[in-house]
């Protein structure tokens, strides 16, 4: 047998028909083609190229119109659970009043269809993401109103772009040599890109996160130089100051995910892959936080859940993740939760939510809650999930960045079928 | 042509298709719903192209190629923006007998940079030859070949030698790749 028969071998349990048919609607699509036309067009005639378009749909909304008949919240179950007790007294700050309505518009690149948010930095001026302008990527600086091209120094991006309150950039790609590609994770500051080192032993891959002291946070490789094959995923810091790599301390030798890292050098992650099995195996997934005096230490349940528990985000000493209700099955057990560290405090967040995205410096925090079996983006200041207002033409979606007065919501929603809409519409909110 | 007459012309020929696409696209990204948006992304550069497109020899194979790009240039969305780079992968090589898991291939495949996954499947699912795939990514035959070369040898890693013996040059490299997948508790749409 050759060659090619044995890859065809090897790969036909890929060639399967998709489990669903396709739902583009065409439709949509020529409409969504006519206004690319018209709006290339407008550019060619005007000699714009990339300039400021916030296709405002602001209409005002104040939360509680915006609320449906029913209540936004799910039926209460018996699942409430008490904070734990703090350990030292030590209570979280008393935030301030929160805003009480909300304004959506677009955040529609002028050239092109889409605009993938990925980040947000912490006092919301800046979104970093990319454009699809004719067919390609192009990653994009949204810097209050103005978008600007980032020419980045790799050959393709890789992973997704990361924004601090100083504008600074970090994201990896791929520079080709020959046939090979190699990770490159850069940043871009004070106008300059910078390739960030590796460190022997390491293959640095992808970057997480990057927080307002200019620190980075990525995730790559530990290679094992007597076996090629055997890697294990580690964190490593990248300091702010000369951008010396750090790799960070594992609790246990098992693939470590690292998230998102606090100003003051706190990482969140976790350690383990499995959220089945014994509930004592290293390889259960969990929680763990990476304190800046280099301690490491788990990120406990309350009494009666896990063992499993996750962290996405970090903010001023607030955690936004979940746990294991051990009464359900997997992936259904997953219950979301913030912690506040200096306590210890935990709470749950409520069986409304689909998933949460970022926490700001109060606590607050930014997902998805599931109403009258619609998605819908919402914020929630420490009690019940509110639902931000979606502009004219979308609905559905999820808010994905909360900066840290909560005056600044970033998100995507799904456009609806039928209207003159790209299909993932980025949208920012203002919140006062 | 007006416009009109074109827009129903491009209509009907692209629903005719969808079906085809949708699984080329799934091919390419193991999920159902990202080959929606892949092909979504493609049928709007086919129809600000249309005129090109309905003049050229083989307006089907430019439509495939639209996919293909899309699929290569295509980023992750705002919706899994917790997903590492590495999914579900293997824990353990496994023999080819053994492999009827396609999750398990597809994590391999995710590995790949999306040219080599591309050049992979377009030459051992799709069953076109180096040349037609050259053409179809805009590249020399030479690329081709050394993306599937780079291509075999990255799932020859990840897989274990058991896995993809004989197949494609390489070095033996012994041992399995220790790999596992990612948390599944990210919050996605």
């Amino acid at each position: 047998m050759n060659e090619h028969e044995d890859v065809r071998r090897l790969l036909r349990p890929l060639d399967t028909a998709p489990p669903r048919p396709s739902k583009v609607d065409i439709g949509q699509v020529v409409a969504v083609g006519r206004r690319l036309r018209r709006r290339r067009r407008i550019a060619a005639a005007s000699g714009i190229v990339l300039s400021t378009a916030i296709a405002a749909a602001a209409v005002p909304v104040i939360f509680a119109a915006t609320t449906p008949a029913g209540p936004v919240t799910a039926p209460a179950t018996d699942r409430t659970l008490t904070p734990t007790a703090t350990t030292d007294g030590t209570v979280p700050p008393e935030p301030p009043a929160p805003p009480t309505s909300c304004v959506p518009s677009r955040l529609d690149p002028p050239v092109g269809a889409t605009f993938e948010v990925h980040d947000s930095d912490s006092t919301g001026r800046f979104v970093v993401g990319v454009g699809l302008v004719d067919g390609g990527v192009v990653p994009l600086l949204w810097d209050n109103g103005q978008f600007t091209v980032l020419e980045l120094p790799v050959d393709e991006l890789g992973s997704s772009l990361v924004v601090n309150a100083q504008g600074d950039v970090a994201g990896s790609g791929y520079v080709q040599d020959g046939s090979t590609w190699f990770p490159t994770p850069w940043v871009y500051r004070d106008g300059t890109y910078t390739i960030l080192p590796q460190l022997d032993g390491y293959s640095f891959q992808e970057i997480a996160d990057i927080n307002d002291r200019g620190d980075i946070l990525g995730r790559g490789y530990q290679l094992d130089p007597s076996n090629p094959n055997a890697r294990d995923m580690v964190g490593v810091v990248w300091s702010g100051s000369d951008l010396t790599p750090r790799v960070l301390p594992r609790p246990a030798p098992v693939w470590t995910t690292v998230w998102a890292i606090d100003d003051d050098g706190t990482v969140i992650g976790t350690v383990g892959t499995e959220h089945r099995g014994p509930a004592d195996s290293p390889d259960r997934v969990r929680a763990v936080v990476w304190a800046p005096d280099g301690s490491v230490r788990d990120l406990p349940a309350p009494s009666g859940y896990g063992p499993s528990t996750v962290a996405f985000s970090v903010r001023n000493g607030w955690v936004l993740g979940g746990y294991e209700n051990p009464a359900m099955d997997w992936p259904a057990n997953e219950e979301y939760a913030r912690w506040y560290l200096p306590s210890g405090l935990v709470e749950p967040l409520g069986d409304q939510w689909r998933g949460v995205s970022d926490i700001n410096r109060h606590g607050w925090y930014v997902g998805q809650v599931e109403v009258e079996g619609e998605r819908r983006a919402a914020v929630a200041y420490g009690g019940e999930p509110v639902l931000l207002p979606p502009p004219n033409g979308l609905r559905q979606g999820t808010a994905t960045h909360i900066n840290d007065d909560g005056t600044v919501i970033v998100g995507s929603l799904k456009s609806e079928s039928g209207g003159e809409q790209p299909f993932l519409v980025a949208v920012r909110w203002l919140c006062s | 042509m007006g416009q009109a007459d074109a827009d129903q012309e491009y209509t009907e020929f692209v629903a005719a298709r969808l079906g085809r696409l949708h699984r080329l696209a799934y091919l390419l990204t193991g999920d159902p719903h990202r080959a929606d948006d892949v092909v979504a992304q493609a049928l709007t550069d086919v129809y600000l192209k249309w005129s090109k497109v309905r003049a050229s020899d083989n307006p089907d194979g430019y439509v495939r190629t639209m996919v293909v790009r899309a699929f290569i240039h295509e980023r992750r969305r705002a919706w899994s923006a917790r997903v590492v780079l590495t999914e579900e992968t293997p824990d353990r090589a496994v023999p080819p007998t053994e492999i009827e898991d396609a999750n398990v291939l597809r994590a391999a495949l995710n590995r790949l940079p999306p040219r080599q996954r591309a050049v992979l499947i377009l030459r051992f699912i799709e069953d076109l030859s180096v040349e037609e795939v050259a053409q179809l990514l805009g590249c020399s035959t030479g690329t081709v070949k050394s993306q599937t070369s780079h291509g075999l040898a990255t799932l020859r890693r990840v897989l274990g030698d058991a896995a993809v013996a004989d197949i494609g040059p390489g070095r033996k490299e012994g041992q399995r790749e220790r790999a596992r997948g990612r948390p599944e508790a990210a919050p996605t749409a």
